[in-house]
């Protein structure tokens, strides 16, 4: 019995930010230098009101009616997200009934944002071979752009709103190499965490009128600074500098294997300028370095799912092909994983 | 040599016309720096030098001259890895 990726489903929401927009706002960029340094034309942006959890549930749905699965097949549902409803209960279930999952369907949220689908992967695959669970159902789900300020240009060019439904299931098909997901090599530095970080809104430090019941009694105390997204990029991607080129070693060693043996590279979607310079730092051929995000930006979480449901889409992947899949950033954390496609 | 191909590299990045850049030049009032390309300017060092200079060493330099020094002074240290994987 082995885990098997089956199938990947992604939702955008519909409104766009394009980079003649952009640069309404910052006279001093155009949009060719803002395309160049990130690779970026567009981004998705969710309405106001529109969550996390509404952007899984189109992209649950888009699974399920592709014939993937059904609600009823799921047993265990995992959400990560950065961005849940509340701070309880966990978003999951409120998922569970939105999707009509089963109630003895198992579900949890994990907090984790770049990193957090190889993540996902690992707990999937260890649900799974140990009889756990049949049905994974992994959603990724992030709106950052509720978290970013409207001068903060640099963070405002990068991040779109976006949600993955990935199927994970059990498999006894000898068609598919075994293993058909892993080995996993994790890594977490909480160092970084001051240079990507949402300060406001948790314990903390609460956010008068929300964490405080909407009265103004403690504003003083806590003043009335809604969540905002700090990023560092200069010293983030230093982070990636340091810790991708021996995440990708590391996986080397691990398994044995070269670059020849890996047919497709999916690194975490971060900024197209600075995964190519990653690219050529490691030394990956090009023709195998996989680029999707021009049309939606950094998605967080969803850009591994939605780099390889596009690279299925444009014909990239056959069944059988061996990916490697690098996950990297807030945190800071870390991973990667080898993929076989089975579809 | 090195500097003349590191003030290249300089020139692609900021996509300013050739000699727009000197040893001189005041980092921060070259046309073009924004965030966007602190990044660059990162990569660039990478590339040329195949070091990794922390962005407070970057904006502690007020001209690309003493950039280079800081990247001397790098390049000589003893590099001690930062980041372990699990294993």
């Amino acid at each position: 019995m082995q885990v098997i990726l089956k199938a990947i489903e992604y939702y955008l929401p519909p409104s766009v930010l394009d980079n003649p927009q952009l640069c309404e706002v910052a006279p001093n960029w155009t949009p060719q230098k803002i395309q160049s340094k990130t690779g970026i034309e567009e981004r998705r942006i969710s309405e106001d009101g529109e969550l996390a959890s509404d952007l899984a549930v189109k992209a649950a749905t888009l699974l399920f009616e592709s014939g993937a699965c059904q609600p009823d097949d799921i047993d265990f549902l995992l959400l990560c997200t950065q961005s849940p409803d509340y701070f309880l209960p966990t978003t999951a279930c409120l998922l569970q009934h939105r999707l009509g999952l089963r109630t003895n369907c198992g579900a949890f949220d994990f907090n984790l944002g770049c990193s957090g689908f190889i993540y996902g992967l690992g707990v999937s695959k260890g649900l799974i071979e140990t009889g756990q669970a049949k049905n994974v159902l992994l959603i990724t789900a992030e709106t950052y752009t509720k978290f970013i300020t409207p001068n903060d240009m640099s963070v405002r060019a990068l991040f779109g709103d976006a949600s993955a439904a990935t199927l994970l299931t059990a498999n006894d098909s000898e068609d598919i190499p075994n293993p058909a997901i892993g080995p996993f090599v994790y890594g977490t530095d909480g160092r970084g965490a001051k240079n990507l970080i949402v300060k406001t809104g948790g314990m903390r430090s609460p956010v008068a009128g929300l964490a405080c019941g909407g009265g103004d009694e403690d504003a003083d105390e806590h003043p009335l600074v809604p969540p905002t997204l700090y990023m560092n990029g200069p010293e983030i991607f230093l982070f990636t500098l340091d810790a991708v080129p021996d995440l990708v070693q590391a996986m080397l060693d691990r398994t044995g294997m070269t670059f020849d043996d890996f047919d497709l590279f999916v690194f975490h979607q971060a900024n197209e300028y600075m995964l190519k310079h990653l690219r050529d730092k490691i030394e990956i051929p090009p023709d195998r370095f996989y680029v999707s995000m021009s049309h939606c930006g950094n998605t967080v979480s969803s850009t591994i799912p939605i780099a390889l449901k596009e690279a299925h889409k444009a014909g990239r992947l056959k069944t059988g092909d061996r990916i490697m899949l690098v996950g990297f950033g807030v945190g800071y954390s870390w991973g990667a994983t080898v993929l076989r496609w089975s579809f | 040599m090195r500097n003349s191909s590191f003030l290249a590299a300089l020139h692609d990045l900021f996509e300013v016309d050739a000699g727009t850049i000197q040893l001189t030049s005041v980092l921060k009032d070259v046309p073009g720096w924004s965030s966007l390309t602190f990044i660059g300017l990162i990569a660039t060092i990478d590339d040329e030098f195949g070091v990794s200079v922390s962005p407070i060493t970057i904006l502690n330099c007020n001209t690309v001259a003493d950039l280079l020094q800081a990247i001397d002074v790098d390049q000589t240290e003893v590099e001690t890895p930062q980041h372990k994987m699990a294993a």
